[in-house]
């Protein structure tokens, strides 16, 4: 080691000017939007798949204002332990995203600004321009705390060439759950030997996939007050029946889910159809074999039997999520300033063009359509009128949505064990209502 | 197995223990270095599979990850975090070792038994207090917020103590017929001489703030002011079905402490054989 | 009882205090009042956003002995422990004994098995679910199989314990053969002309005297087990069954105190997980006076 020590001291000597250069320099390096403001405005988002179109509408926004728009993304779970931290100890983001399972827990807090003088003395903001449903979400007692970013819609997405290759047809708009477990599960026998499966949903996808088959079967998840769970409803038993005896034979088995998603395992090729949310779109146009990929509305659950769809039998779970300020943000009138950019026309209908996501702003997201040139994606916007759209059920805390993921886990894992585990779920998603109640 | 049974044993068959053993050691990083540099395609591709990238050695993984989580800064934060850590404990420890170890005060054994209870304790039940602490001083996403359970450590106190005990006495007591007082005896003769336990500790506490993971997942949520460690978590979430840069990130945190370890191997492992490598 | 102290003695009496003042002050205000704080919280229910404490008396106690996430989060550092320390200790003695002498080669082979040591397990934890994966992971492509490592409840906790095993024997080699280099060459010596075979020796002379350090690995590695946090952080699905058999009660009170910010049943799982550690501690160091020699 003797030999090594002038190395040793070149490193430390090397390291300690590295260390006093990076104290002394890095002030500046740590931003990373390009325009040059002298003022930050802070962002929190969690979706990475977002992020390039949303800082080109930001920078935009920046560059006139003077403003450098920092984003932070972080992952769902996180994001949440962040704001919850945030409120508690100040360090929150000026401008942030909001969804519908906590709004009304931050907007009860106070931790979300007021916008309605804002609002007011904007004239390019009217609310009613809005999808009505999602301004809801952000509103307490006639306030509102957020403006709609977005709404989302879901589609399925299949691979042309797996059923090419075993000689199934293509799905069309005219079909039914039934159907899609047919086919599911002649994809998953003839795909056997190869590993693929017809589809694939796992106990956690609720918006993209299991909450729709429940209200297309007339079933519910929360009863309207939000008090109480909705799994001991007929018709939601029926719709997780069907869940169990028709959609997972055609799945993956339940451990190979938990191990990869969906969407990794659609890209490289094992699963030939997949319930996925507009704001998913994102993530496919840029892999390999998206000739391959096409898209078709939801199915139906002819309820009735007359072999017709009628509008309630087709349900697209919806959202939107909301642009909320800190309530104890530096700067209000920046923050709002920008929140009234990213949801004015122009944004609104860039987002959709740039295939971020669907407009929270009505009428605007028809370019959504041609985001991509190698995919069509009409039947996101053709459900709003073929089908009926249902908000994603949401209560003050929403801590039974991943609870009643949890139980259900071993339902996934025994598919025969369904109705005795929704026993389960109705009591853990009572006990949860009730203490959110409390 | 004393030197009989060694002698029994071929060294070629010891050796080749050692390199099936080696092997198992460095698969994950070779397999985490090949995986970096594919496309993400043919990380996912299954049939064939690929171990080798054979659409070109990808580097563009490494500087988008680079770029997205601004690696610099991470480098500059956990660089920050280690060095006020480590002047931190190796300054506090080694004077409170220092007078543990060698003088006499009141109170001193009723003191070291706080020192030693501290050590008992699992560091759990201090962590939501002191994060609440941080949060009220308003020290979140700040190096203060990082740094504050580590600014006094009872286990480096304690590290210390038996370092200085172990010397003799007849040094200081020749320091003192010199007419030094007790500062100066602790600066000039005893601390130049406990250089190893002060070193072993630095590196100790190096070791263990690059690799706390709750701490800055609770204190430093923003990646600005966050460390790899934290910010590799987020990696994994963020960037979902990604390997490649999943792989590109993790190696970028790992390999600046290997270089270190590869250069200050002896200081590194002699450190953590004093410290008893509670990590 | 005061006895007056000489100049000297006063003079050493006040550096001494100063020099410990530092460390002192740090503890009480950053550990000690952190305790009874902790201990106050178990009390008390938290409210939204942890704003505000309610007592409720022995509530969150009583909820807790009725958490059988708790005692299966305490089982699985059971099993965990059960599993990783003896290959630990086995595995890294063995490599102990082989490095133990002049050998080509001895430097390099222990910076490898050394390596996962300096590693943060955040980073290799990453790699190995990468490993494991089902579909596209190395190891089942390797083998020519289709298991789910990590999401099948039957084996999960073992890759958990493959990746602390994998981390941990560089640690413990290095201690061992610390202890054996220690240990005078002449008692083997001594025990061969008294005919004793190399295995005979190594159980009679070779663990006596490592004893203290494999007290201390098995110590620590107990506690270890319940304070696992990373690797299942890291390495585990939250939505795969396999998750509930390989929780750590540690990351239970992440859970809790943290992502559902209820402090008031965090810090009673904490004060739970202190009994646990004490009782644990008490017997090892009952089993001590029995087997672990010190010279």
């Amino acid at each position: 080691m003797r030999k090594n020590s002038w190395l040793k001291k070149g490193l430390a000597i090397g390291l300690s000017t590295a260390f006093v250069l990076s104290l002394a320099g890095c002030g500046g390096s740590g931003e990373n939007s390009g325009s040059s403001g002298d003022k930050t405005i802070r962002v929190g988002i969690w979706d990475n798949n977002q992020l390039a179109g949303l800082q080109q509408i930001a920078d935009e926004w920046g560059e006139e204002n003077g403003y450098d728009v920092e984003f932070q993304v972080t992952d769902w779970d996180s994001y949440w332990t962040m704001l919850e931290a945030g409120v508690q100890g100040g360090e929150m983001p000026d401008v942030f995203w909001m969804h519908s399972n906590n709004a009304l827990k931050y907007m009860q807090a106070g931790a979300m600004l007021n916008l309605d003088d804002y609002i007011e003395n904007d004239d390019t903001m009217n609310i009613d321009d809005f999808y009505p449903d999602i301004t809801n979400l952000y509103t307490l007692d006639g306030s509102h705390y957020a403006i709609p970013k977005d709404h989302d819609t879901i589609a399925v997405i299949y691979n042309k060439a797996i059923f090419d290759k075993y000689g199934i047809e293509y799905p069309t708009s005219d079909w039914t759950w039934q159907d899609f477990a047919d086919i599911a599960q002649e994809i998953s026998e003839k795909g056997a030997a190869d590993g693929v499966y017809g589809t694939y949903c796992n106990s956690g996808d609720v918006q993209n996939f299991w909450y729709n088959v429940i209200y297309a079967f007339g079933g519910k998840v929360i009863s309207d007050d939000k008090t109480e769970s909705g799994f001991d409803d007929p018709a939601t038993v029926e719709a997780m029946d069907f869940i169990a005896n028709e959609i997972l034979p055609g799945c993956p088995p339940a451990d190979a889910m938990a191990n990869t998603g969906g969407d990794t395992m659609f890209q490289s090729g094992l699963l030939g159809m997949l319930p996925q949310g507009s704001y998913d779109v994102i993530k496919y146009y840029d892999a390999d074999n998206v000739d391959d990929y096409g898209w078709v509305m939801l199915p139906y659950a002819d309820v009735n039997g007359d072999g017709q769809c009628q509008k309630e039998e087709r349900v697209s779970i919806y959202n939107g999520l909301g642009w909320a300020a800190y309530a104890n943000t530096d700067d209000p009138d920046a923050a709002y300033s920008l929140i009234s950019h990213f949801c004015s026309e122009e944004s609104q209908k860039k987002q959709a063009e740039l295939g971020v996501t669907l407009a929270g702003r009505m009428g605007c997201s028809d370019p959504f359509q041609e985001a991509y040139s190698n995919m069509d994606m009409t039947p996101f916007i053709d459900i709003e009128d073929a089908g009926t759209l249902v908000m994603r059920p949401y209560s003050k805390e929403s801590n039974w949505e991943s609870d009643i993921c949890d139980v259900l886990v071993s339902a996934w894992s025994d598919p025969s064990t369904m109705d005795e585990v929704l026993t389960e779920v109705v009591d853990t998603m009572n006990a949860d209502l009730a203490e959110e109640n409390e | 197995m004393g030197w009989h049974l060694k002698q029994k044993l071929s060294s070629g068959a010891i050796h080749l223990i050692l390199i099936a053993g080696s092997l198992v050691m460095i698969v994950p990083f070779i397999w985490m270095l090949l995986t970096a540099f594919k496309t993400k395609t043919e990380a996912i591709s299954v049939n064939p599979f690929y171990i080798f990238p054979m659409h070109g050695w990808h580097i563009e993984n490494f500087i988008d990850v680079w770029n997205s989580y601004n690696f610099l800064l991470l480098y500059r934060n956990t660089l920050l975090l280690i060095v006020l850590r480590v002047l931190c404990a190796c300054a506090t420890a080694t004077l409170a070792g220092y007078a543990f170890g060698r003088l006499k005060f009141p109170f001193k054994n009723f003191l070291f038994a706080l020192v030693l209870v501290q050590m008992m304790v699992p560091s759990q039940i201090f962590i939501i207090p002191q994060y609440l602490m941080v949060s009220k001083l308003n020290a979140m996403n700040t190096p203060f917020g990082l740094l504050l359970p580590g600014i006094v450590t009872a286990f480096g106190t304690y590290l210390c103590k038996q370092g200085y005990q172990t010397l003799p006495r007849s040094l200081e007591e020749a320091a003192e017929i010199d007419g030094c007082n007790v500062p100066q005896r602790f600066l000039f003769v005893m601390l130049p001489l406990t250089r190893s336990s002060l070193v072993s500790l630095g590196i100790f506490t190096a070791l263990f703030a690059y690799k706390d993971l709750m701490w800055p997942l609770l204190v430093a949520p923003r990646t600005e002011a966050t460390t790899l460690t934290a910010a590799l978590s987020r990696l994994q979430g963020q960037f979902g079905n990604n390997y490649p840069q999943i792989m590109a990130g993790a190696f970028m945190a790992v390999v600046p402490m290997i270089v270190l370890y590869l250069i200050f191997q002896k200081q590194f492992i002699e450190g953590i054989a004093t410290s008893g490598g509670k990590l | 009882m005061k006895r007056k102290m000489t100049p000297r003695q006063k003079n050493e009496a006040k550096w001494g205090l100063i020099f410990v003042a530092p460390t002192i002050i740090g503890l009480l205000i950053l550990n000690y009042y952190p305790i009874f704080e902790t201990v106050y919280q178990s009390f008390c229910k938290t409210g939204d956003f942890g704003i505000g404490n309610k007592f409720i008396g022995l509530k969150n106690y009583i909820t807790l002995f009725h958490d059988k996430e708790v005692f299966q989060t305490l089982f699985n550092a059971v099993k965990y422990a059960a599993v990783s320390l003896p290959l630990t200790i086995i595995i890294s003695l063995v490599l102990a004994v082989l490095l133990n002498r002049k050998m080509k080669g001895r430097g390099i082979y222990r910076t490898i098995f050394f390596l996962p040591m300096v590693c943060a397990p955040a980073a290799t934890a990453m790699v190995w679910k990468w490993i494991f994966n089902q579909q596209y992971g190395l190891l089942n492509h390797i083998l020519g199989i289709d298991v789910a490592w990590v999401t099948n409840p039957a084996i999960a906790w073992l890759c958990i314990v493959i990746i602390g095993v994998w981390g941990g024997i560089g640690n413990n080699m290095i201690l061992f053969l610390g202890g054996l280099q220690d240990i005078p060459k002449d008692y083997y010596e001594a025990a061969a002309i008294d005919g004793s075979t190399g295995v005979h020796s190594f159980f009679h002379i070779t663990i006596p005297l490592l004893s203290p350090m494999l007290f201390f690995v098995i110590q620590t590695g107990i506690i270890g087990a319940l304070q696992l946090f990373d690797l299942p952080y890291m390495v585990m699905d939250k939505s795969s069954r396999a998750w509930p058999t390989v929780k750590s009660i540690t990351y239970l009170f992440y859970e809790y105190a943290f992502e559902r910010s209820d402090r008031g049943y965090g810090a009673t799982i904490v004060m739970f997980m202190i009994v646990i550690i004490g009782i644990i501690t008490f017997i090892l160091q009952k089993s001590e006076k029995k087997w672990v020699h010190y010279e």
